[in-house]
């Protein structure tokens, strides 16, 4: 079993750009869900809220040294850069060389732990056992007790993926898209049933060692920051209602921490993938995301945001907005009684916000000034509200109105989502051109 | 006699607040009272004692820090000296009857670089102690003044939570990690116990630029704060030898990590301001720009 594609000589900075490379497209970099105090002998904690430690020039964060094991994979999937029939230069860590990485990127306070991924390298089984092996090492050799997510590989054994949750704090299994056609079309060797199988076994995992540590409080921790996966959104036809019910679903039944929402970026050329002119479909996925939120913090289910009559998000309404909009026989709230699951439903009130009101009006009435201090985006609760009965503004309830006005405030929009698309021309404009330049420079920067 | 006077006031004992009153009929006249305090937890809360045993008004009392280049003309001027038993004093009032929440919130608010810090908790202890509040104190976010040391305990929280992350430690050549910051709170003390728990086997020190302040953590032992007028700053280190490859290795890891198709330097900038970028090493070239954006 010696053969190997790579060559042996690389060096540990090769390896990192080319691994860092291929694992840039995950999109989980939360170091949040675990709290751990250190013991005192080892490196290491973790903290509940999460540490971000830098930014990538995209805005993203980086808090975790995400990498992937190796980047030889046996499947074919049409999305990944990856892929088998794709030729781009191979590599692989050895455990030893990831956890001096991360000790010392750890040491100096670069990042708050490991993100270890993978491709499959000759099956299932021998590369999530690579994967145990090396978090076992990181774990017990170098004694680290900082942040750890990993990733199970659909189709493994079972007794490695919960051996290696003993190790993680955080494991993850990319449900790759929403359905399972889309899967079956785009990730031949995936199956749906693969990935949901060790999603239940991790999640039987925790309710099992959650009664487990009740019990005997020493008792070994298995998952302790709960499990995320990630769809990839517009490489399919799927529409959002699909898409936010099966978050829906992952939540309720699978009991997930987080769903990840990937805007779908054209790396391979294939005829079973959308061309995006425009780039990736952030704004869409900025959506999801904000009706993510709402599922998770603000009490929504994903079928009031959405139905099969209206299948899609607005793009130029928060998706809350959007909500309010449509049910404006909620409206107005008075601030100074209402519930804090009502408040919370007030488009520019967040959870912050309404957690506060509810404390600070014990001590009296709060005012419009009081909201303001208090963080309320008034420019866009002030058509919901009532303070003592009053509005800020004699405003109309209605909504063409509302929604009139609230355009007018907006976050600030790519310029070709909103209306105005006018601008000053030059003889050398032509906008069709815009995606080829791209492509002209990245070409240039190769 | 003054101390009977706090200890009345820490009871909560209503007929002190009457007191209180008439002494400001005793002193006979209507002007500002201003306090000026050293700018420390000690000096403020000391501040906080005085006003109790002075009796002030304390409607038209102010503490002030330091120094002012403007005086007022129809105001009262004392200065207090800090005194380490009156501060230890209002320290316990404010944890028995604040609670431990309410006093964390209130040192960092403390740890403020905001001139108006030592008016805002003055005041907002005085509202405290009147006992009106229903709930915690920090929570009654009507009172302008609980409002404005709630506003700077956020500010230097969120300032420390960013550090613990942005703060970059770069190994010496006898193998202390040092690290340099540069905050506008003062949250090198608030950000020390989760290094020491983290590096617990480690000699690290944490370098507030600005203030000269420096953290210092000896492997095994607990930690201490200390100021250095000419201590040693980056520039004087000598890094070892290893120091240099692990941050090219870290400066190609955070390039590599960005998709070029989703590429927003803007949304970077702010997530983490210049002021930050300045100190870490993955941004080495953006110097000039954060010096720029000082000049501006």
């Amino acid at each position: 079993m010696d053969y190997s594609i790579t060559d042996r000589q690389m060096s540990i900075m090769d390896k990192l750009g080319i691994l860092t490379d291929a694992a840039k497209y995950d999109v989980a970099c939360t170091s949040s869900g675990s709290e751990r105090r250190g013991d005192g002998t080892g490196m290491g904690n973790a903290i509940n809220a999460g540490i971000c430690h830098s930014f990538s020039g995209d805005g993203r964060c980086i808090s975790l040294l995400k990498i992937l094991f190796t980047n030889e994979c046996i499947y074919d999937c049409k999305y990944c850069v990856n892929r088998r029939s794709n030729d781009v230069p191979r590599a692989s860590f050895t455990p030893d060389e990831i956890c001096r990485l991360t000790i010392e990127f750890y040491r100096r306070n670069y990042i708050e732990g490991l993100f270890l991924s993978s491709g499959i390298l000759y099956s299932p089984d021998y590369t999530m056992e690579l994967l145990y092996q090396t978090l076992y090492k990181l774990r017990r050799e170098y004694n680290f007790q900082g942040y750890i997510h990993v990733k199970a590989i659909p189709g493994a054994n079972q007794e490695l993926v919960r051996l290696t949750g003993f190790l993680a704090d955080r494991m993850s299994i990319n449900l790759e898209l929403p359905t399972a056609e889309g899967l079956k079309r785009l990730a031949p060797n995936k199956h749906r049933k693969n990935i949901l199988t060790p999603m239940r076994l991790i999640q039987n995992g925790i309710a099992v060692n959650k009664n487990e540590v009740a019990v005997y409080r020493h008792a070994p921790v298995f998952v302790p920051a709960g499990q995320s996966t990630q769809m990839i959104i517009g490489a399919t036809p799927e529409n959002d209602y699909q898409i936010m019910s099966v978050a829906q679903n992952l939540y309720d039944k699978f009991g997930l921490k987080r769903v990840f929402y990937s805007a779908f970026v054209q790396v391979n050329e294939d005829k079973e993938l959308p061309a995006l002119p425009g780039g990736p479909p952030l704004l869409r996925e900025h959506r999801l995301y904000q009706a993510d939120w709402l599922l998770r913090f603000y009490g929504f289910h994903a079928d009031e945001l959405l139905d099969e009559k209206r299948p899609n998000f607005n793009v130029l309404l928060d998706p809350k907005e959007d909500w309010a909009l449509r049910h404006l026989e909620f409206f107005p709230v008075e601030i100074n009684r209402a519930d804090y699951q009502v408040l919370l439903r007030v488009p520019g009130i967040g959870v912050k916000s309404a957690q506060r009101i509810v404390k600070a009006r014990r001590n009296g009435n709060l005012r419009f000034e009081d909201l303001k201090r208090i963080g309320v985006v008034l420019k866009r609760a002030l058509y919901f509200i009532t303070c003592g009965g009053h509005m800020m503004y004699k405003t109309k309830i209605e909504e063409d109105y509302i929604t009139r006005n609230l355009l007018a405030v907006k976050e600030k929009l790519p310029a070709e989502v909103g209306s105005m698309t006018f601008r000053q021309l030059s003889l050398f404009d032509d906008v069709r051109f815009a995606p080829r330049q791209q492509e002209i420079r990245r070409l240039e920067s190769v | 006699m003054f101390e009977k006077d706090w200890d009345a006031f820490r009871t909560g004992r209503t007929h002190s607040v009457q007191e209180a009153a008439a002494g400001r009929g005793i002193g006979g006249s209507h002007m500002d009272k201003i306090l000026i305090c050293e700018d420390s937890q000690e000096g403020i809360f000391t501040g906080i004692y005085e006003a109790y045993a002075q009796k002030c008004d304390h409607g038209s009392t102010r503490i002030q820090l330091g120094e002012e280049g403007n005086l007022c003309l129809f105001a009262e001027y004392r200065e207090i000296m800090p005194e380490e038993h009156k501060a230890d004093k209002v320290r316990r009032t404010i944890l028995t009857r604040f609670g431990e929440e309410c006093y964390e919130q209130i040192c960092y608010a403390l740890s403020s670089w905001e001139q108006d810090k030592g008016q805002a908790v003055y005041q907002t202890v005085v509202e405290g102690l009147k006992g009106r509040i229903r709930g915690s104190l920090m929570d009654h976010l009507g009172n302008r003044y609980v409002h404005r040391a709630f506003e700077l305990s956020r500010a230097a929280g969120n300032e420390a939570h960013h550090l613990l992350g942005f703060l970059r430690f770069e190994e010496t050549a006898g193998g202390v990690l040092f690290g340099e910051i540069g905050p506008k709170n003062n949250v090198t003390p608030f950000m020390m116990p989760h290094f020491a728990d983290r590096f617990p086997r480690e000699n690290f020190i944490i370098f507030d630029k600005g203030r000269k302040l420096y953290g210092i953590h000896q492997a095994g032992k607990p930690w201490f704060m200390t100021r250095m007028e000419n201590g040693p700053e980056k520039a004087d280190l000598e890094f070892c030898g290893e120091e240099r490859q692990i941050q090219e290795l870290f400066r190609y890891f955070c390039r590599k990590i960005t998709i070029k198709e989703r590429e927003n330097e803007k949304l970077q900038r702010q997530m983490l301001p210049y002021r930050f970028q300045e100190y870490m090493v993955e941004f080495v070239n953006n110097e000039q720009k954060a010096c720029r954006q000082k000049t501006r």
